[in-house]
């Protein structure tokens, strides 16, 4: 008797599992939607998770990684980022000045003066052999305008080398662009493993006659599968919300679903506003004068710019400098100032309090996510939520592994959920997997073309299991 | 009998996205860029400068006159002290008057003085503030040198040798000021 006949779905051997008694085939009406829905989450449960895991364990770690490099970029730069506290400062265009010597030649791309006492100013330039998100910062101590030392800066956080490389690991694993693919189907995935996941917990749970208290704090029963179970599904059932958080906002980094959060954003006018750099001819002053970069910050200050803030010199003729706070840390501190250069006088501005809601939400999860937005507790939360997802997809190895037959002969591992249970759902119930399989797929393209080809060798390897059994009974 | 456990397709292709998955997070080197700095001075014609007290004159350089007895001078000059120290007078060893100008609207008048702001300076340039040069007797070619002498609000006076370019040579030498627009993406 074959074990893949497909009208006997085989369910591995366990107390809590039920599996129909032989001959009797569940209709289409009878037993009602879940138990193939059931079977069809959880096949999609076993197989996405066993299949994406490996992507979603380097993503993790990396990430985990990531949530603590601002600690550790202030110990292993200590000497370019702290300087031993002092009475006076020389001003900001001497020590951008000292700077500039040690660059000639170079241009100017920002300045993120000393902001706490023992902080060294940050003076960046852009070199011609450097990306678009890179620059050269070199670094000098405000009080005696002497250089500390000149680093590689990332980004708009200003990562500097340890962080970048942490940072590109946990994007693309230094792969590029296809490594940007790959972590993209790690996030793309999470959602939906982690939802079917918590459905089937909760359904399981339920079906015992327990209450909440069985969903998330279950007692371990008997040693054995049934414990390592009701770990994985309570740890996933705690950490839901803040996977399902991850995901989403990893996929805004992304290249596929990234586009498609960046059209839904622009089509509804939910992006992030700018300030504008172009002075009006009104405000502007006389040509060529230049107020000076002192001026320009005392100007932003006024302005109540009060926290870390970055200064952009005019990028090119009739331009303003822009000044931008650097608080990433609630309650967000994200004000920015446009000062005209001739007269040091602020000709527009833009406080964060006014950016559109989902702009706000889209800065605050950007942040939540990068472990910045509620300072160490942010960090500590998301390693919680990090050690849980790794302990869980350990766990679910583990069940595999101990679903193996332990017979003379037979598969190393437990035999995959079977299949079939498409064509035991009711018609509505179908219709709806496939409305949510079909907008998963189509907002996150990765999700989709996965399944898809996961569909089409699932089918194919059924079709040849089908054939060679009909060839074998006579 | 020995257990000869069958290695199902599936065991294998999980194991192999295991494996992969580890190495190529490992794989990674620093891929932070080469950090040369760029090379040394900037590009364009030697021009005149000096420095005296706070204020210092760089880029000093006068046009080749296009008609007999009179020509523009530009230069940026830089203060660095605490008050604001206007240019107010200045001379010039060829010229019999040097004249303050400004290029408006209405095209270019005298102007009594042109500001040069505490901690910061003034650029003078076509389109700005620009000295002008009149009544030179023995004319002047590319090649010579002028001494400009510059008076400022606070008493300071800068001799400042000046060369003499084409109007096109001078000008290529002008680099747009400032920095360069940076910030990309949403981190």
């Amino acid at each position: 008797m074959s074990i893949d006949d497909p009208a006997r779905p085989v369910l591995p051997p366990s107390p809590e599992q039920r599996t129909p008694p032989p001959g009797r085939r569940p209709t289409r009406t009878g037993t009602g939607a879940w138990p193939p829905l059931r079977r069809l989450l959880l096949r999609l449960h076993f197989y996405a998770g066993v299949l994406v895991a490996p992507f979603i364990f380097v993503a993790a770690i990396s990430g985990l990684l990531y949530v603590w490099t601002p600690q550790l970029e202030q110990v292993v730069y200590d000497r370019e980022l702290h300087v031993p506290v002092g009475a006076e400062q020389v001003s900001l265009r001497e020590q951008v000045a000292a700077a500039q010597d040690t660059l000639p030649g170079a241009e100017l791309k920002a300045v993120r003066p000393a902001a706490e006492p023992g902080d060294t100013t940050r003076v960046m330039f852009h070199l011609d052999d450097m990306g678009p998100s890179y620059s050269q910062a070199v670094f000098v101590d405000p009080h005696t305008a002497e250089v500390r030392g000149t680093l590689v800066s990332y980004g708009g956080s200003g990562a500097l080398p340890v962080r970048t490389w942490i940072d590109l690991l946990h994007r693309n694993l230094h792969l590029g662009e296809p490594g940007r693919v790959y972590s993209e189907l790690a996030a793309s995935w999470l959602a939906p493993v982690a939802l079917g996941g918590a459905v089937l917990w909760i359904a399981r749970r339920r079906r015992r006659g327990e209450r909440l208290r069985g969903v998330l704090l279950p007692r371990p029963g008997a040693p054995g599968r049934s414990r390592l179970m009701a770990l994985h599904g309570a740890i996933g059932v705690w950490a839901l919300v803040g996977l399902l958080f991850l995901s989403a906002t990893g996929l805004t980094w992304s290249r596929f679903a990234g586009e498609n959060v960046a059209d839904i954003r622009a089509a509804l006018s939910w992006q992030t506003p700018v300030v504008a750099t172009e002075v009006p001819a009104a405000s502007a002053g006389p040509v060529g004068v230049d107020v000076g970069i002192d001026h320009v910050v005392q100007s932003a200050r006024e302005a109540g710019l009060t926290a870390a803030v970055e200064v952009v010199p005019p990028v090119s003729e009739g331009s303003a400098y822009t000044v931008t706070e650097l608080d990433k840390q609630w309650p967000t501190n994200l004000d920015s100032v446009a000062v005209a250069p001739a007269t040091g006088e602020v000709v527009d501005e833009l406080r964060f309090a006014d950016y559109p809601l989902m702009a706000k939400l889209s800065r605050w999860g950007i942040d939540a996510h990068m472990g910045l937005l509620f300072g160490v507790a942010n960090q500590l939360l998301l390693t919680a939520l990090v050690l849980g997802l790794l302990t869980m997809m350990t766990l679910g190895y583990r069940m595999w592994w101990r679903r193996r037959p332990t017979g003379a002969t037979g598969p190393a591992f437990g035999r995959p959920p079977g299949r079939g249970a498409t064509r035991e759902l009711p018609w509505w119930a179908l219709a709806v997997v496939a409305a949510v399989a079909v907008g998963l797929g189509v907002l996150m393209p990765l999700f989709g073309i996965s399944l898809l080809a996961f569909l089409a060798v699932d089918v194919a390897l059924g079709r040849v299991r089908a054939a060679r059994e009909r060839a074998k009974v006579p | 009998m020995a257990h000869i456990p069958r290695i199902t397709p599936l065991a294998t292709a999980s194991a192999t996205f295991l494996a992969l998955a580890l190495l190529s997070g490992c794989a990674g080197g620093v891929s932070a860029p080469s950090s040369s700095p760029s090379s040394a001075a900037p590009s364009g014609p030697a021009k005149g400068g000096a420095q005296q007290a706070d204020l210092r004159v760089e880029e000093a350089w006068i046009v080749e006159p296009a008609e007999e007895g009179t020509t523009s001078a530009y230069f940026t000059v830089f203060n660095d002290a605490e008050q604001d120290d206007p240019l107010v007078a200045a001379e010039s060893s060829v010229s019999a008057t040097t004249a303050l100008y400004t290029t408006s609207s209405k095209g270019m008048e005298v102007v009594e003085e042109i500001p040069v702001p505490a901690g910061g300076g003034t650029e003078l340039r076509p389109d700005g503030f620009h000295l002008m040069l009149e009544g030179i007797e023995d004319p002047i070619a590319a090649g010579d040198t002028v001494t400009l002498t510059l008076t400022f609000a606070g008493g300071t006076e800068i001799q400042v040798d000046t060369p003499v370019l084409e109007r096109s040579v001078g000008e290529q030498g002008e680099e747009p000021e400032g920095g360069h627009e940076g910030h990309s993406g949403h981190h």
